[in-house]
């Protein structure tokens, strides 16, 4: 038998706690409570009248993979079914590249951040095309302060439509923070590849090689509202459609939200927050905010807009 | 009572040197019992509305890291009752969650933390971490220091047993 050097103290307390700083959220929250309760429901609506669709409501759900690697929802219950397309660049992928993307959604699944070390997702299925990698350094963190973006707008790896996005959501956001992700030669995919196989955990390790023609790579926003009334401990996050966007996991309970006359789906966190995706333009768009559901729909149509022309 | 002898002026501002004296603080005690990033956050600005709230409460300014933690003992407890209710667990299988990340130097550490519940952390944190006596602590788990004492030993005991049989070492 072998004593730890180690006292209970400090194997408590060697966790490695991230830092936060919430002064700013806590006086919004602050301010919001003394103008009086924010309403927002605590139970999904069972139903949204969807012009001219049809109204879809999940309680347990199964994801499907088709052939055409779009996802399909399916409601375990009502056998209701709900697919979200993905479009890229009608691409028709034979079997091995399908069973790939099926691993797509358990890695999503699967991703799992290594503390404070870069949050690292590889796809791993080459079939003669020209390897590309995600890679999501988790701690690159870019803090914005007011209208100074000049840091993350002017890094040589920024989506052209990120200033642009930025302007349009100021009269509504403050944004604290911002991450990114972005496209790697096969030289450095390798390297990664290497450096992290030691470091993954509960050894799962995803690596998707595909190829986009679009720009491949994402931005996550964390933002702070302007108006307390309307949102709370809202985010945004941006990326190239080729790597699937589900609002929630498999057991989550999903709606069908028309966004811009397109169908997006929304679903319910356990702390009463809304996750809202929506697909355009070979962009996903994830949502996320404590508010009314029409306030995020609005929020994101805006957004949509932007995109469009990008 | 302390809010009375600050004027309204700089009321918010003094509240203000509370929250970054002390959100860490409670931010790291949430987030072992929370296990998410998210939640926490959330449950730390909860905590600190509704200790904004209460200011009028706390008499003695000396106590603050008492009062606050009580507020966010009863926070976590809210939130560990109510996720019990939606996850349709038994409450004491909330803890089957496990963290997000490592958050502790190696696998079996992290484990093992992950299956400690609220009232556990709780006394880990106020005892272990703060060296809280147990009549502070009874003032913020509402229960005897008689029964806490007794509770930490048999918390202990089972984190040593539980390292012994993963691993074969016990810690002093």
């Amino acid at each position: 038998m072998r004593y730890l050097s180690n006292s209970i103290k400090d194997i408590y307390g060697s966790a490695k706690i991230p830092t936060v700083d919430l002064e700013k959220q806590i006086n919004h929250a602050i301010d919001r409570n003394k103008k009086g309760k924010v309403s927002f429901k605590t139970v999904l609506i069972a139903a949204v009248i969807i012009t001219l669709s049809t109204v879809i409501t999940f309680a347990t759900v199964t994801i499907k993979m088709n052939q055409d690697r779009s996802r399909t929802l399916v409601d375990n219950e009502t056998n209701n079914q709900f697919t979200l397309s993905m479009d890229d660049n009608n691409q028709k992928f034979d079997k091995e590249e399908e069973q790939a993307s099926k691993d797509i959604v358990a890695a999503v699944y699967h991703i799992k951040p290594e503390g404070d070390q870069a949050r690292v997702v590889y796809y791993d299925y080459s079939h003669e095309k020209e390897p590309i990698v995600w890679i999501t350094a988790a701690d690159d963190r870019f803090k914005v302060v007011d209208d100074d973006y000049s840091e993350l707008l002017t890094h040589d790896k920024t989506p052209t439509y990120l200033e642009t996005l930025i302007t349009s959501i100021k009269s509504d956001f403050e944004v604290l923070s911002g991450t990114y992700s972005y496209q790697v030669d096969e030289t450095t995919r390798l390297e990664l590849i290497e450096s992290v196989v030691p470091k993954s955990t509960f050894g799962e390790i995803y690596v998707e090689l595909r190829p986009v023609e679009k720009q491949l790579w994402g931005v996550s926003l964390k933002l702070l509202t302007k108006d307390v009334e309307r949102f709370h401990s809202t985010s945004i996050a941006i990326y190239n459609s080729s790597v699937f966007s589900s609002p929630g996991y498999e057991g989550s309970s999903f709606e069908s939200v028309m966004v811009n006359d397109q169908e997006a789906m929304m679903s319910k966190r356990s702390n009463g927050a809304y996750i809202l995706v929506a697909e355009v333009n070979g962009y996903f768009i994830n949502f996320e905010a404590k508010a009314e559901k029409e306030d995020m729909i609005e929020f994101v149509e805006k957004v949509t807009k932007v995109l469009e022309k990008y | 009572m302390i809010k009375n002898m600050i004027t309204k002026k700089n009321e918010r501002e003094q509240f203000n040197d509370v929250i970054r004296t002390h959100q860490q603080m409670i931010f790291a005690y949430i987030f072992r019992i929370v296990k998410n990033y998210q939640d926490a956050e959330d449950l730390t600005q909860d905590t600190f509305v509704k200790a904004y709230r209460k200011m009028d409460t706390l008499k003695d300014n000396r106590k603050i890291k008492s009062w606050l933690y009580q507020i966010a003992y009863h926070t976590a407890m809210d939130y560990v009752r109510k996720r019990s209710v939606l996850l349709l667990f038994d409450a004491s299988k909330v803890n089957e969650v496990v963290y997000e990340v490592d958050y502790f130097s190696d696998e079996t550490t992290n484990e093992i933390m992950a299956t400690l519940n609220y009232k556990e952390h709780t006394l880990m944190t106020l005892r272990v971490l703060e060296e809280m006596s147990y009549e502070e602590i009874s003032s913020i788990m509402h229960v005897s220091s008689t029964v806490l004492r007794k509770r930490y030993e048999r918390l202990i005991k089972k984190l040593r047993k539980q390292f012994l049989d993963k691993e074969g070492e016990i810690f002093e």
